[in-house]
């Protein structure tokens, strides 16, 4: 073995150059270790590239990638937002402030109201931030709650906002109760009403109707109880008339009606199948 | 079948990206195995079989076994045989050293990347770090010594730490978590005990390092205008107390403003890197030619001028665009995360690496004052290094989870499978 060992070596130590010849490879080399480099950053760069116009169509063939569900705004004060539909992200907040990841502007809702994070097979865990409250499924909430879950299905009112939340199938979120899926959302508001300031408030039109039997009683004594002029009560009374949201389809009826404000518009709302 | 197509090229671009950089290496260390040297040195021949090798195993089989992105893999390897190139160059022990502290650092990126990837509550564990990071950085000040004028090193049974660099880590997670719930309070106090405890130890690189993640980490969260302007407000001022009250800052300055006043002493490190820089020139003198060691600390702070001197500006500007390249692709991992801890996670480990490199290059150009931090992956030390992967692990630990609820997402909202709304199904 030794002599293998000084035979190895020998070899090795003619492979070593004179000091002249190493600078002079060396100097050489400057301009391989250049084009080199120059090769990596390019298809680094290349790469990076190509992987940024991939995301983009990625994200355009499936457009609700990195969302678990939907909340749908089934009642506001604020008409315009009522059927609006936001998009749930695995994990974010619930806030009146434009870097929220749901943004609803609204002045009984604080900057940043809750913080929420999707939990498969669980639901959307929530938490409340500071001194905010909330109804959940008939359920107040307030900072010292453990462990709050929205399911599928579940109508969570923050403010004077209703909101119905939906999940996407294959997620294995659990649905509410029963008895929640089979109430409307006015019902939920008109019992929980009294746990808000906002809704003190006698502008309101959601307040003061305690006691109907149905919607359309509701309608109707609103009208006469409260003196509204007549394009409010026909706006209020046409939104009001969809407000049984129990299924997505209902919901995704309900935004086409509330697009139309003018009484006048009924008859095209009529022949999209919308309920009378 | 798009699918296929779109990996299948992408494989392609990993392995001819990863052959580059192989061969860039082997050429490195096959020329300084020829220089000739005063006695034989067997190490050359093992280093120029072993980092290509570790190179080959980092950037080909490790991203296929742990799911990790190949680019960021092949950046990342890249800078460390760089830095193992330059050293060993230099000097054949720090060399090995450094190949040592890679192998660990490699291993440790793992381990923050399975923490990241499989941790199953953030709750407990970042009230958990809160309280011991705190005591980590303590710890100096209680039983540390001073080395270049700040008291920031520990020795544990003969081997140095700098704690401020393994608590870099523990901030990003503390501000992370704290910032994806609001919780706003606990986490400035936080920030402004560890600033406090940097600006005792005289460790005004780790506060700049600090405060500027995590003032851009809190504007990513909130997208405050105001509270931002009040922290660099804030910032300001306290870099004006600093200046004011510690010497060895305004020392800093005064090198900065002119270092040709006192070229023999306080200015000499940032001289002679300014000369090596220059007289390097486009193409550089040569790997292994040059001299170096005649700055002072050249391994660690200045190793930029050493690459300078060695490769050339236009290799040295290349290296700049690799960093670039690896903080847009932190920053894209961050945009891509689904939930917002995980996106503030990537973004500030990501921003953390851009701004240590900006604060060093920075000095070592003389664009703004020197400050004692080390440029990442390339720079001599164990602790730097491992900070650095570690802080390369947790955004791969978020790249893992991107691409893993993607292809989630993708199933369930396919073509031909509508997105069906439903609760448990």
């Amino acid at each position: 073995m030794a002599w293998q060992h000084k035979a190895c070596r020998a070899i090795l130590k003619g492979a070593i150059m004179p000091y002249e010849l190493y600078e002079l490879s060396a100097l050489a080399a400057r301009y391989w270790f250049v084009f080199l480099m120059a090769v990596i950053v390019f298809r680094s760069i290349k790469w990076l590239m190509r992987d940024h116009s991939n995301w983009k169509k990625r994200l355009k063939s499936v457009p609700s990638a990195g969302n678990v569900g939907e909340a749908v705004i089934v009642l506001a004060k604020d008409l315009q937002k009522q059927g609006q539909r936001l998009d749930i992200s695995r994990e974010g907040i619930i806030g009146s402030h434009k870097s929220c990841d749901i943004c609803i502007e609204n002045a009984g809702l604080n900057a940043r109201h809750i913080y929420y994070r999707f939990e498969e097979n669980h639901g959307l865990y929530i938490e409340l931030i500071k001194n905010s409250t909330a109804v959940l499924d008939d359920v107040q909430l307030n900072s010292n709650n453990n462990k709050v879950y929205i399911l599928h299905g579940s109508v969570l009112i923050i403010a004077d906002i209703v909101l119905k939340i939906f999940f996407f199938s294959g997620l294995g979120v659990p649905f509410v109760s029963l008895d929640v899926q089979n109430r409307s959302a006015l019902e939920f508001l008109e019992q929980n009403q009294q746990r808000f300031i906002n809704y003190s408030n006698p502008q309101s039109t959601y307040i003061g109707s305690n006691n109907y039997n149905n919607q359309n009683d509701y309608a109707e004594n609103d009208y006469e109880e409260n003196e509204y002029n007549e394009n409010e009560y026909n706006e209020n009374k046409y939104n009001k008339k969809q407000i049984s949201l129990n299924k997505y389809e209902d919901v995704v009826e309900f935004k086409h009606s509330s697009q139309f404000t003018n009484p006048d518009d009924m008859q095209s709302f009529e022949s999209l199948g919308g309920d009378q | 079948m798009q699918t296929f197509k779109t990996k299948r090229r992408a494989n392609k671009a990993a392995s001819r990206l990863s052959a580059t950089i192989i061969l860039f290496f082997f050429t490195g260390f096959l020329l300084i195995a020829l220089k000739p040297t005063t006695n034989w040195q067997w190490n050359k021949f093992i280093m120029l079989v072993l980092v290509p090798l570790a190179l080959h195993f980092n950037m080909n089989i490790l991203p296929r076994l742990a799911d990790m992105d190949r680019l960021l893999m092949c950046i990342v390897n890249f800078l460390c045989a760089l830095g193992i190139l330059i050293l060993y160059s230099t000097n054949a022990d720090r060399g090995i050293q450094q190949a040592v502290y890679y192998f660990i650092g490699t291993f440790f990126m793992l381990i923050c990347y399975f923490f990241v990837r499989f941790i199953p509550s953030w709750d407990w564990f970042a009230w958990l770090i809160f309280p011991l990071s705190l005591v980590l950085l303590i710890s100096p000040l209680i039983f540390g010594r001073e080395i270049n004028g700040a008291k920031n090193w520990i020795i544990i049974s003969g081997i140095s730490l700098q704690p401020s660099e393994v608590v870099k880590l523990a901030a990003i997670i503390v501000s992370a978590f704290a910032m994806s719930r609001y919780k706003v309070l606990p986490w400035m106090i936080f920030l402004f005990v560890c600033v406090a405890i940097l600006m005792l130890q005289k460790d005004l690189g780790a506060v700049l390092l600090y405060f500027s993640t995590c003032i851009i980490m809190f504007y990513a969260a909130s997208g405050s205008i105001s509270l931002i302007f009040a922290s660099l407000v804030a910032g300001g001022g306290a870099a004006v107390f600093a200046y004011f009250r510690f010497a060895h800052i305004k020392k800093r300055v005064a090198i900065w403003i002119n270092p040709w006043a006192d070229f023999e002493n306080s200015g000499y490190q940032l001289i002679q890197s300014l000369v090596a820089i220059a007289s390097g020139g486009l193409w550089g003198m040569g790997l292994g030619l040059g001299n170096p060691s005649v700055i002072p600390i050249y391994y660690t702070d200045f190793i930029f001028s050493v690459i300078c001197e060695q490769f050339g500006l236009i290799f040295g500007g290349f290296v700049l665009m690799l960093y670039a390249a690896l903080v847009i692709r932190g920053t894209f991992i961050a945009r891509s995360a689904q939930t917002r801890f995980h996106s503030l996670l990537a973004l500030g480990c990501t921003t953390m690496l851009c701004i240590q490199t900006f604060v060093i290059i920075g000095g070592v150009i003389k664009l703004i004052p020197l400050t004692g931090v080390t440029m990442p992956f390339v720079s001599f030390g164990g602790t730097s290094l491992l900070s650095s992967m570690g802080l390369i692990g947790i955004i791969q630990g978020v790249a893992s989870f991107n691409g893993d609820q993607l292809l989630d997402d993708y199933e369930l909202t396919r073509q031909d499978n509508p997105q069906v709304f439903g609760g448990a199904v």
